[in-house]
C-alpha cells in the first residue's frame, strides 16, 4: 500500500535499487500499472478489430455499465481491506430503490425518500457490524443472511412487482439519465466518488486504520486502535454506498425492481480482487478496484462486439477471473 | 566418545538468484551426538537445516548418510531416510486431538478406512509417557504453546529417526519444561540418534550439547568440541567482531534518582492475579520474571488497559490515572511491546513507514487528517537509525526483514510516541546475538534518558544481564523481588516455583557475560 | 388426445402485410424496395441469451433477414441482469444497425435507451415483452388472454367446471402476469365452482417450483389442476406430482425440451407455446418497416402527429397447441437440424 508519491532516495539502502531507476521499478511493479497495461492492449486490439469499438456510444455505454456498479466496488474494496466481506449489496441496492420508491409513490418528496432510503441500508449495515463485532459472528455468514432479508423486505414492499416510477420529477430523473454537456451525470457522480475514496484511502489517517485493522486485528488493537469501530463503520459505509448507488439506479431507470441486483455482490467482489484486493484484508486499492471492474466491462464489450457466442462469454468471463487471481498470487510467491 | 560419522556434508552451496545463502559448508554428524548449530539469524544454518529435511535442493555438493550418496528431494524422503525435523514455528491443527496430530503423518500414508482411535491414543500416551503427561486426546487447541511444542517433539519421535533436528525448541518453553526436554534429549542421543540441535542460548550450547559449529554469512566457521571451546570464543566466531560486553553497563549508584515513574498499587484482576503492588523509577530498568502462565504479560497488558477487569490504582509521575482501554494509556506514555510478533506485534504486508506510525499516525498527519507520506517516511528513517534498523527501502513491507530488525520496527513504533514507560515482553525472543546486544544497548540509553523500562523475559541470563532490579511472579502474585546480589537463577528460580524445594540445579552460569 | 389445433389469432393487418410482402418479395427482388441496403444490419437482444425460447425466434428472423438480403445479429446479455442488456443494448447501437427487435428485460428502466436509440435513427421493435412508455414502434408476442382462456377452458372442461385449482407465478414480467391474472378472472367469470386454493411466485425457477408445488399438494389433497405461465417453473412442478403420485392435471405456457418430454410422456397436460418462428420472422418485418416509413403513406394523422406510419401498436403472432399427438414436430434439436 501507500504507493502515492515518488519515492526519495533512501541512504543506507542495501536492497533496493536508488532514484529513478527504483521509482520505475516500483511503479511497473504496481497492481494498477499492470491492470493500465492490460486495458491499453486490449483497447487497441479492440480498436484493430471492430470499428465500432472506439466510437463514443460504445465508450458511453461501457462506462455506464459499471459505474454505477463502480460506487458499490469502493465501499466493497474498503470493507474487503478492513478483513469483511457484504454479500448483501445487491439486495441492499435493490432496498434503496423499493423503499425510495415506494415512499415516492406513497406522497414523499423524491429527495427525502431517497434521503430515508440511504439511511436505512446504513441501517442495515449498522445491524451488520452488530451481529459482527459484538456478537462476534463472521462477516460472510451475517452478510449472507441480511442478503437474504434486504431481499425478503423488497419483495414484501413490492408485493413481487415492479414499481414504475416514470412520474418522478425530471430534476430528480437528472441524477440518472441527465448530462453535463456529452457526459452522463451519473459518470461524473462515479468519477468524484472514485477519486475522493481512492484519495482519503490513500491518504487519511482514519483510512489508514481500516488498513492496520485488516492486515493484522491483534497487532492493530495492540496498537491502540479501536478495531471492532473500525469494522463496525467499514461495514455501515459499505451499505451505505450501496443504498446511495441503489438511488442513482432508481434515477436512471425510472423504476424499482425487487428482484434488482441478484448476482451483483459477485461481480463487485471480483472486480476489487482483480484490482489486488486480498481476502484476508490489509490490501486493495479503489483504483485498483475499480479498474478492475473496467477490465471485466471491457472484456465483455469486446465480447460482444466481436460477435462471440454468448454461451463462452461467461466462460471467458470467470477465466479472467481466475488468471488474474493466479497472477497475483504467482508474484506475491516470487517476492516473498 | 563413537566417532562413526553419519552424515557428511560435504562442499554444499545454495544459492537464491544472485544471494549466496551457503557458500561451500562442510559439516558432519556423528552417531549418538547432540550438535549445536550457532549463528546469527541469516547466517544459513536453516538453509542447511531445510537442505538436509529435502525442503531445498542444494546448487552443488553432496549429501552422505551412513557411508552412502544420498539426494534428499523432499521431506518425505527425509523422514523415509530417518531424518525428522521439529520446526521453531508450531505446525499443529488445533482443531484435532494430540493423538491425531502426533500421527497424521501415518494416518494419511494408511490405507485403513477407518480410524482405530483407540490404538492412535494408546501409542501416542506411550509416547507422552517420557515426556510429560499431556492426554492424547485433548485437543491442540486447549494446550498452552509450551505443551504444543511438546506435541511437534513427540510427531517426531515417533517417526523412526537417526537424525533428529531441533530449530529452537525451548525457545516458548519454561526452565523445568527445558530440562525435561535435555533428559529426554541426553536418553534419545544414548539410544544412538544423532541430534542436531539449533539454539542462541550459550547455556544451553554448554550444558547440553557435545560438540558445536557456528555458522556465519552463509560460511562454516568452526566445529569444536564444546569442552574444548568459550562461550566468547563463539560468540566472536558468530559475529566476526569481539563483542566485548554481552550486556551493557547496568544503573550506577550515582544514577540512582528514587524518583517514582508509575506506581501501581494493589491491582486485582479477577482470574489472573491479585494484589499487584510495585514502582517503576525513572532510570532503572525492571524485570518481571516467572514461569509461563504465572500473569507477567497478563500485569503489563491490564496496567496498559489492554485486556482484563481491573481494579486497583495507579499513579504516574505522582499523579492518580484512570486506563479504560489502551488508548488512553498510549496518550499517558505507557505502551506494551507485545511478545507474539509475527501475531500482534508488526504489520507483516504493511510497508515499514506505516507500521512505526501505527501507534499514533495523527502525529505525522496535518490537521485535516491527511497523512504527509514524507513526514511519515522521515518518522521512521530517523527511528530506524536511532536503533540501527537494517533496511530495504521504506515502503518495503516487513516481511521482507529479519527476525531481529523486525523486533527493531516493533520498537520504533512504541518510541514514535515518547513513551514515558515502556512494557516489553519477550523483547528477544528469536532474535540473534548481535541484535540482541543492540536491543540491551537501546533499553539502557532509553532508562539513562529517564523513560522507565520493564522487560518480561522467560529467559533468566538476560533478565539477570539487562536489569537493575527483577520482581518474580509466582500464580498471579508477586512472590518477591530481587536486586544487587540476590538478583541470581538460583534465587529467581526459587522464587518463582518455590514449593520450598531447593532451586534448580544446573545452571552454573555458564552465559557469555565476562 | 387433441388433433393439431394451430390457433392462427393473427391479426388481420398483420395477414394482409405479409400476403402483400410475399407477392412482392419472391418476383421482384432485385428492384424491391422490400430489401436492404449493402451492410444494411438489425439486431436481435435478449436476455438470459443462452435460453433456448430465443432459438425459433431467431431463425424466423432469419429467414426473413435473407429473404430481404440483410444482415442479422444475435445479441444481448447471457445473464438475468436489468444492467448488462441494457449494456448490450448500448453496445449494439455503437454498430449503427438499422433497427433493433428488442425483448426488454423490464418495462420501465427501457424507455431512456428505447428513446435515445430512436433519436439517434436505430428504431425499435419489441417482442414477447414490452416497454409500452417508450417510443418503440411496435410489439409482437401472442395473445396471452387468448392463451389463458384457451386454458381455462380446458382445465374447467376436464375436471367437470367443479374442483380446485392453483397457479404459479413470476411477478414483474408483463407476458407472465397477464396470462395469470386472465387466467383466474376467466374462471371467476364462467366458472364459479372453480376454487383458487394456491397461488406462488416461483420465478422460472424449476427448484422453487418444485418446493412450493409439493406443499401445495399436501395442503390441498384435492388439488385438480395447476396453470403455470412458463416453462421453467413447469419443471419442477410436474417433479413434485410425479414425487407424490397425486392426480394433478398441469398445463403450462412456452416449451423447453425437458417439459417436451413430459408431454409426450403423458406428465403434462398441454403446453401453450406462442409461435415463436412467426414472432421473429414478422418481428424481423415489423423491424425493417419500422426503419424504412417512406414505403408507405397511411390514410391517418401521421404526418401532423409525427408517428412512425409503420407504427402497429400490437402484434399477434399466435399460439400452438403442444400434445402428446403433435409434440415430435416441436423438438428443438430436429428443428435445428442442418440449420
Amino acid at each position: 500500500m501507500s504507493n502515492a508519491g515518488i519515492p526519495v532516495n533512501e541512504d543506507g539502502n542495501k536492497i533496493a535499487k536508488t532514484g529513478i531507476l527504483a521509482a520505475v521499478m516500483r511503479i511497473a511493479s504496481m497492481r494498477e500499472t499492470g491492470l493500465i497495461a492490460i486495458i491499453l492492449i486490449l483497447f487497441i486490439a479492440m480498436s484493430f478489430a471492430s470499428p465500432y469499438f472506439l466510437t463514443w456510444v460504445n465508450m458511453r455505454a461501457m462506462v455506464m455499465a459499471f459505474a454505477v456498479e463502480g460506487i458499490v466496488v469502493v465501499g466493497m474494496t474498503i470493507l474487503l481491506i478492513s478483513g469483511g466481506i457484504d454479500l448483501s449489496v445487491g439486495s441492499v441496492v435493490s432496498f434503496a430503490m423499493v423503499l425510495a420508491g415506494w415512499l415516492f409513490l406513497s406522497g414523499t418528496d423524491p429527495w427525502v425518500a431517497s434521503a430515508i432510503a440511504i439511511a436505512a441500508c446504513a441501517c442495515i449495515g449498522m445491524a451488520m457490524g452488530f451481529c459482527v463485532t459484538k456478537i462476534g459472528l463472521h462477516h460472510f455468514i451475517v452478510s449472507l443472511a441480511f442478503m437474504v432479508i434486504a431481499r425478503g423486505a423488497c419483495l414484501l414492499i413490492t408485493q413481487g412487482r415492479p414499481i414504475g416510477l416514470y412520474t418522478l420529477p425530471p430534476e430528480f430523473k437528472f441524477i440518472g439519465q441527465g448530462s453535463i454537456g456529452p457526459i452522463p451525470f451519473v459518470i461524473v457522480i462515479f468519477v468524484v466518488v472514485v477519486i475522493a475514496f481512492d484519495f482519503m484511502l490513500r491518504r487519511s489517517t482514519v483510512f489508514r486504520k481500516v488498513f492496520y485493522t485488516g492486515s493484522n486485528e491483534k497487532a492493530a488493537a495492540y496498537s491502540g486502535i479501536r478495531t471492532k469501530k473500525v469494522i463496525f463503520l467499514s461495514t455501515v459505509l459499505c451499505s451505505t454506498l450501496s443504498g446511495f448507488a441503489g438511488i442513482i439506479y432508481m434515477a436512471r431507470f425510472g423504476s424499482a425492481q425487487p428482484t434488482f441486483g441478484i448476482g451483483m455482490e459477485l461481480n463487485v467482489i471480483a472486480a476489487a480482487v482483480i484490482g489486488g484486493a486480498s481476502l484476508k484484508g490489509g490490501s486493495g486499492t479503489i483504483l485498483g478496484a475499480i479498474l478492475g471492474a473496467v477490465l471485466l466491462s471491457v472484456v465483455s464489450s469486446s465480447l460482444a462486439l466481436l460477435d462471440v457466442s454468448v454461451y463462452w462469454q461467461d466462460i471467458i468471463r470467470g477465466s479472467i477471473l481466475l488468471a488474474a487471481v493466479s497472477f497475483d498470487h504467482y508474484l506475491n510467491k516470487n517476492k516473498a | 566418545m563413537p566417532a562413526e560419522t553419519i552424515l557428511q556434508i560435504s562442499k554444499i552451496s545454495k544459492s537464491f538468484g544472485a544471494i549466496q545463502a551457503l557458500k561451500a559448508v562442510d559439516f558432519n554428524l556423528r552417531k549418538g551426538e547432540i550438535h549445536a548449530l550457532a549463528g546469527e539469524n541469516g547466517a544459513g544454518k536453516s538453509t542447511l537445516m531445510n537442505i538436509i529435511d529435502g525442503i531445498l535442493q542444494p546448487t552443488s555438493g553432496t549429501i552422505h548418510l551412513n557411508g552412502q550418496e544420498v539426494k534428499i528431494t523432499s521431506p518425505a524422503q527425509a523422514q523415509k531416510l530417518g531424518i525428522g525435523f521439529v520446526h521453531q514455528e508450531i505446525a499443529l491443527c488445533p482443531d484435532i486431538s494430540v493423538a491425531e496430530n502426533i500421527f497424521m503423518a501415518e494416518t494419511n500414508a494408511s490405507s485403513a478406512r477407518l480410524m482405530n482411535y483407540q490404538d492412535l491414543y494408546e501409542r501416542a500416551r506411550t509416547v507422552f509417557a517420557q515426556l510429560s503427561p499431556i492426554d492424547p486426546g485433548i485437543l491442540v487447541r486447549e494446550l498452552s504453546i509450551s505443551n504444543q511444542q511438546l506435541v511437534e517433539i513427540a510427531k517426531a519421535l515417533t517417526l523412526d529417526c537417526q537424525i533428529l533436528i531441533l530449530d529452537e525448541p525451548t525457545a516458548a518453553l519454561t526452565e523445568k519444561e527445558a530440562q525435561v526436554l535435555f533428559a529426554i534429549m541426553k536418553s534419545l542421543a544414548a539410544r544412538g540418534i544423532s541430534i542436531i540441535y539449533i539454539s542462541h542460548r550459550m547455556v544451553e550450547i554448554f550444558d547440553h550439547c557435545d560438540r558445536v559449529s557456528v555458522f556465519r554469512d552463509g560460511q562454516h566457521i568452526i566445529t569444536s568440541e564444546v569442552q574444548d571451546i568459550t562461550p566468547d570464543d563463539i560468540v566472536k566466531n558468530m559475529v566476526g567482531r569481539v563483542i566485548d560486553k554481552l550486556y551493557p553497563p547496568k544503573q550506577e549508584q550515582h544514577e540512582k534518582t528514587g524518583e517514582t515513574l508509575l506506581k501501581v498499587c494493589n491491582y486485582t484482576e479477577k482470574s489472573r492475579f491479585r494484589n499487584i503492588s510495585f514502582e517503576i523509577f525513572k532510570g532503572e530498568i525492571l524485570g518481571f520474571a516467572g514461569l509461563i502462565g504465572a500473569g507477567r504479560s497478563e500485569i503489563a497488558k491490564g496496567i496498559c488497559g489492554l485486556e482484563g477487569n481491573i481494579e486497583g490504582e495507579l499513579w504516574l509521575r505522582g499523579k492518580p490515572v484512570s486506563v479504560k482501554n489502551y488508548q488512553d494509556s498510549i496518550n499517558l506514555g505507557m505502551v506494551y511491546l507485545s511478545e507474539d510478533r509475527k501475531g500482534d506485534g508488526i504489520f507483516l504486508d504493511l510497508s515499514i513507514a506505516s507500521n512505526v506510525s501505527a501507534l499514533c499516525v495523527e502525529q505525522v498527519a496535518t490537521r485535516w487528517g491527511l497523512i504527509d507520506a514524507s513526514r511519515e517516511r522521515e518518522q521512521a528513517r530517523d527511528l530506524g537509525d536511532r536503533l540501527n534498523l537494517k533496511r530495504g527501502h521504506l515502503d518495503q513491507p516487513v516481511s521482507s526483514l529479519s527476525g531481529g530488525n523486525q523486533q527493531k520496527v516493533a520498537l520504533a513504533k512504541m518510541l514514535s510516541v515518547s513513551p514515558r514507560v515502556i512494557f516489553l515482553d519477550e523483547p528477544t525472543r528469536g532474535v540473534d546475538v548481535g541484535a540482541k546486544s543492540e536491543i540491551h544497548g537501546i533499553l539502557r540509553n532509553l532508562a539513562r534518558n529517564g523513560v522507565g523500562i520493564v522487560i518480561i523475559s522467560s529467559e533468566l541470563p538476560e533478565l539477570i544481564g539487562v536489569c537493575d532490579r527483577v520482581l518474580v511472579v509466582r500464580e498471579g502474585l508477586i512472590s518477591g523481588e530481587v536486586s544487587g546480589d540476590t538478583l541470581t537463577e538460583e534465587h529467581i528460580m526459587h522464587l518463582a516455583s518455590i514449593t520450598g524445594s531447593e532451586p534448580m540445579k544446573g545452571h552454573d552460569m555458564q552465559d557469555a557475560r565476562p | 388426445m387433441n388433433p393439431l389445433r394451430l390457433n392462427t389469432l393473427l391479426a388481420s393487418s398483420v395477414v394482409t402485410l405479409s400476403l402483400s410482402l410475399a407477392g412482392l418479395g419472391s418476383a421482384e427482388a432485385a428492384e424491391s424496395k422490400f430489401a436492404c441496403e449493402p451492410g444494411e444490419t438489425y439486431i436481435m437482444n435478449v436476455m438470459v441469451s443462452g435460453h433456448p425460447y430465443w432459438v425459433p425466434v431467431y431463425q424466423g428472423m432469419k429467414q426473413a433477414a435473407e429473404a430481404m438480403g440483410c444482415d442479422v445479429i444475435f445479441s444481448g446479455t447471457p445473464d438475468y441482469d436489468i444492467t448488462k442488456q441494457i449494456a448490450s443494448f448500448e453496445q449494439d447501437l455503437a454498430k449503427k444497425p438499422a433497427g433493433i427487435l428488442l425483448h426488454p428485460m423490464n418495462a420501465d428502466p427501457f424507455i431512456e435507451p428505447i428513446n435515445r436509440a430512436i433519436e439517434s435513427g436505430t428504431t425499435v421493435v419489441t417482442f414477447a415483452a414490452d416497454s409500452p412508455q417508450s417510443n418503440r414502434v411496435s410489439y409482437i408476442t401472442s395473445d396471452n388472454l387468448a392463451e389463458a382462456k384457451y386454458a381455462a377452458e380446458e382445465i374447467a372442461g376436464l375436471l367437470n367446471e367443479k374442483g380446485e385449482y392453483a397457479v404459479l407465478e413470476n411477478p414483474g414480467q408483463s407476458n407472465h402476469d397477464l396470462r395469470v391474472t386472465a387466467f383466474i378472472d376467466y374462471m371467476e367469470q364462467n366458472f364459479p365452482d372453480m376454487k383458487l386454493v394456491g397461488r406462488q411466485a416461483t420465478n422460472q425457477d424449476s427448484s422453487k417450483a418444485y418446493t412450493a408445488v409439493s406443499s401445495m399438494i399436501q395442503a390441498n389433497p384435492n388439488l385438480g389442476a395447476i396453470w403455470i405461465p412458463e416453462a421453467g417453473s413447469a419443471e419442477g412442478a410436474v417433479a413434485a406430482v410425479l414425487e407424490a403420485k397425486a392426480d394433478v392435471i398441469i398445463m403450462h405456457a412456452d416449451v423447453t425440451p425437458a417439459t417436451l418430454e413430459h408431454i409426450k410422456a403423458g406428465n403434462i397436460h398441454k403446453a401453450l407455446n406462442p409461435n415463436q418462428g412467426m414472432q421473429g420472422y414478422m418481428g424481423f418485418v415489423a423491424t425493417f418497416m419500422a426503419a424504412h416509413p417512406a414505403l408507405i403513406d397511411p390514410f391517418n394523422d401521421y404526418k401532423r402527429t409525427g408517428f412512425n406510419p409503420m407504427g402497429i401498436a400490437f402484434i399477434d403472432n399466435g399460439f400452438a397447441v403442444i400434445t402428446k399427438d403433435n409434440a415430435d414436430d416441436f423438438e428443438l434439436g430436429k428443428y435445428m437440424e442442418g440449420r
